[in-house]
């Protein structure tokens, strides 16, 4: 195959997924994403695993309880005759999902934001009760962000009171003191926020529900396909937590001058079907007030793992902050609930 | 008497544990099992097979711990406390399977995820499940020896001979002649712990520490030894399973809490408030008293976490590199100076009581 498939030989696929998978393979070639196979069943994508069998496993029993609970517009990922849901091909894992048709849902006007976090209210609804199968693999987030919010808060002083013995400041170092008494005030908030409005209630919620989420419900997880329905995909991360995080990830990526009323469209429109309580609301604040990129570069920065160089990091870092700021007008909107 | 208990999970070992299983279709024919899939998971197999999901483990224990083990799960559930994971019995009615030279033993598989040390639901329902099992252990008799386990009175003479080698380690530290970067943080850090360890043994003597040992006693307990994350499998239909009773002793039931608490402030940071939250999880269930808040806070000012931070140094002869690390043993650390206020709150607090 050309492009980035180089090592992967047209005719071994074909031999390998028409075995295991008992299609008949009319043609193949390579996609954005893997490599698109026109079958006898449809269109399939191939595409290389990231994750251990057990991981896979967890992510396409989702697919599948999610299909079999009325969420249909999902790819779910193909199992092989002998029940695997991964085929093994030089030393590597593959999965074959379902091909959907469509383009990447862009987010510009508030119908188009009620129709995503719509279809989100419902992919909630249809993912709650789900347990995962024996043997495999579940990824488990419940709980863990508020005091996560209050360690990063401490380690962001941590990391300022190490600077202040430091005889030459570097461009990342003086570029980070500028902002992190204002972004360690965030992170402290909110932690404060799920503290004071009861986020381990909503945990405890999801926990009894067994509710699972999408973990990456942005933008760029969303198609709209021929029929002009939302298609989601990227479930492979989903993991089990509260619903009030993916909600946040959805708000965090509207783009644009109307972010505001991208929000209230959205919350509207999910709270229509899934209400969103006082609390809920709060949640989602946090969630979105918490500086998570910049977090995220000056504990490259400063933490164990440097696998940037300092240019690389000063530029991630100027953009974090860009980001950040973005946020503001969504989080005045969470701010003032009750014009909603 | 095991006190060394923050060694973090060795994969290496668990690999080479694992690779010491002789498994083959004969011994799989022997348990009466058609396997259909075998993956290693920590320090077992889950077995996947036509009579459903097991758990493999080679036995490393002598046979009356195994023995013992059995009779304090079948004791903890006919008491009420069923969340332990029961050895099954092979056609024969014994629970060990004899394979070339080797033990080995199946408990029922059961799925579920390992508790969150950052979500306090799983700590409060971890030690609550902690205070239900102490409950339930109550009353219990062995017919085998357990006299190597029993731990009542014994703590002194345990912190005694981890001060002597903390004493050692400082004697090596200073006589080495190249000395590393870091070696004047490490000798600093073990004449802490030194000082720490002997006013750990000040409150122990001092304490009701004898009169709680008579208490625990007589009731005919005992502990897990071993109670962490690692060993509570949360299941996805609410339910919390103990497992790792392989370390069990019979000792004060604090010594459980103490190690539980201890470890989790060392990872989420020496908070007195929600050290005093978690024992109050506990008391919800199973009121403490006077004493064992008195024995707690001797335990805690103990520096347990020490052969850890320094053994890098004095056992392996590396640099210690990791910042973290590094950071845990500076005595100038405000980590450092967070626990030591804590040790201080805690003990103040056990005085006021």
């Amino acid at each position: 195959m050309p492009g980035s498939f180089t090592r992967i030989k047209r005719h071994e696929i074909m031999e390998l997924v028409e075995s295991e998978y008992g299609f008949k393979i009319i043609n193949m070639h390579e996609g954005d994403k893997g490599i698109l196979i026109y079958t006898d069943c449809g269109i399939k994508m191939l595409k290389k695993a990231k994750r251990d069998e057990a991981k896979i496993q967890f992510a396409a029993y989702a697919y599948e309880y999610l299909i079999d609970r009325g969420f249909t517009n999902v790819s779910k990922i193909n199992k092989t005759l002998s029940g695997s849901y991964t085929i093994n091909y030089n030393n590597s894992r593959y999965v074959i999902q379902d091909y959907a048709r469509g383009k990447i849902m862009e987010i510009k006007t508030p119908e188009a934001a009620a129709q995503a976090a719509h279809a989100l209210a419902l992919l909630h609804k249809a993912a709650e009760g789900f347990v995962p199968p024996k043997g495999s693999h579940a990824r488990v987030d419940w709980g863990k962000w508020m005091d996560k919010f209050k360690a990063n808060s401490i380690n962001i002083r941590k990391y300022s009171k190490t600077l202040q013995d430091k005889k030459e400041l570097s461009r990342f170092d003086r570029i980070y003191l500028k902002h992190a008494e204002d972004y360690y005030e965030k992170m402290f908030n909110a932690y404060l926020i799920m503290r004071n409005f009861g986020y381990l209630e909503k945990v405890q919620q999801s926990m009894k529900q067994n509710q699972l989420i999408h973990s990456e419900y942005r933008r760029h997880s969303l198609m709209l396909d021929d029929k002009g329905e939302v298609f989601v995909t990227n479930l492979e991360n989903c993991a089990y937590d509260i619903r009030e995080a993916d909600i946040a990830t959805l708000l965090e990526s509207f783009t644009g001058r109307n972010k505001a009323e991208l929000a209230i469209a959205a919350l509207k429109a999910y709270s229509a079907v899934i209400k969103l309580d006082r609390r809920s609301i709060k949640v989602i604040q946090a969630f979105l007030l918490q500086p998570k990129r910049f977090y995220k570069v000056i504990e490259r920065y400063y933490g164990r793992k440097k696998n940037f160089t300092e240019a690389e990091l000063v530029y991630k870092l100027e953009r974090a902050i860009k980001k950040e700021i973005r946020k503001a007008p969504v989080l005045e909107v969470l701010e003032d609930y009750r014009t909603l | 008497m095991n006190f060394e208990i923050f060694i973090e999970e060795d994969r290496q070992k668990e690999r080479e544990l694992l690779a010491s299983y002789d498994l083959d279709v004969e011994f799989f024919s022997k348990l009466g099992l058609k396997i259909k899939q075998i993956v290693p998971e920590r320090n077992c197999y889950r077995v996947e097979s036509d009579k459903g999901f097991y758990c493999l483990k080679k036995m490393d224990l002598s046979y009356d711990d195994i023995y013992v083990m059995q009779e304090m799960t079948m004791h903890l559930k006919g008491n009420g406390f069923a969340n332990t994971f029961e050895i099954m019995h092979q056609e024969n009615d014994e629970i060990l399977v004899p394979y070339r030279g080797s033990q080995y033993y199946l408990s029922k598989w059961m799925d579920g995820r390992d508790g969150d040390y950052l979500n306090l639901l799983d700590i409060k329902t971890s030690i609550e499940a902690l205070a239900r099992f102490h409950q339930a252990s109550v009353g219990f008799e062995s017919k085998y020896n357990t006299g190597h386990r029993r731990l009542f009175g014994r703590w002194k003479e345990s912190f005694l001979q981890r001060l002597n080698e903390i004493e050692a380690a400082k004697i090596q530290i200073a006589s080495e002649e190249t000395k590393s970067d870091n070696a004047p943080i490490i000798a600093q850090y073990l004449e802490n712990c030194r000082q720490n360890a002997k006013h750990a043994i000040q409150l122990l003597e001092k304490c009701s520490y004898e009169k709680l040992n008579a208490r625990d006693e007589s009731q005919k307990g005992f502990i897990h030894h071993d109670y962490g994350f690692h060993n509570i499998l949360h299941t996805f239909d609410n339910e919390i399973y103990v497992g790792g009773l392989e370390s069990y002793a019979f000792d004060v039931k604090v010594h459980d809490l103490a190690h539980f608490i201890f470890r989790l402030m060392r990872r989420r940071g020496w908070d007195i408030e929600s050290a005093l939250d978690m024992i109050g999880y506990y008391n919800e269930v199973s009121r403490l008293e006077k004493e064992d808040y008195q024995v707690l806070a001797a335990y805690f000012a103990f520096p347990h976490d020490c052969k850890q931070l320094y053994r890098q140094h004095y056992i392996e002869g590396k640099e210690v590199e990791d910042l973290e690390e590094l950071d845990k043993i500076n005595v100038e650390s405000e980590y450092y100076q967070t626990k030591r206020n804590f040790i201080h709150e805690f003990e103040k607090f056990s005085r006021l009581l």
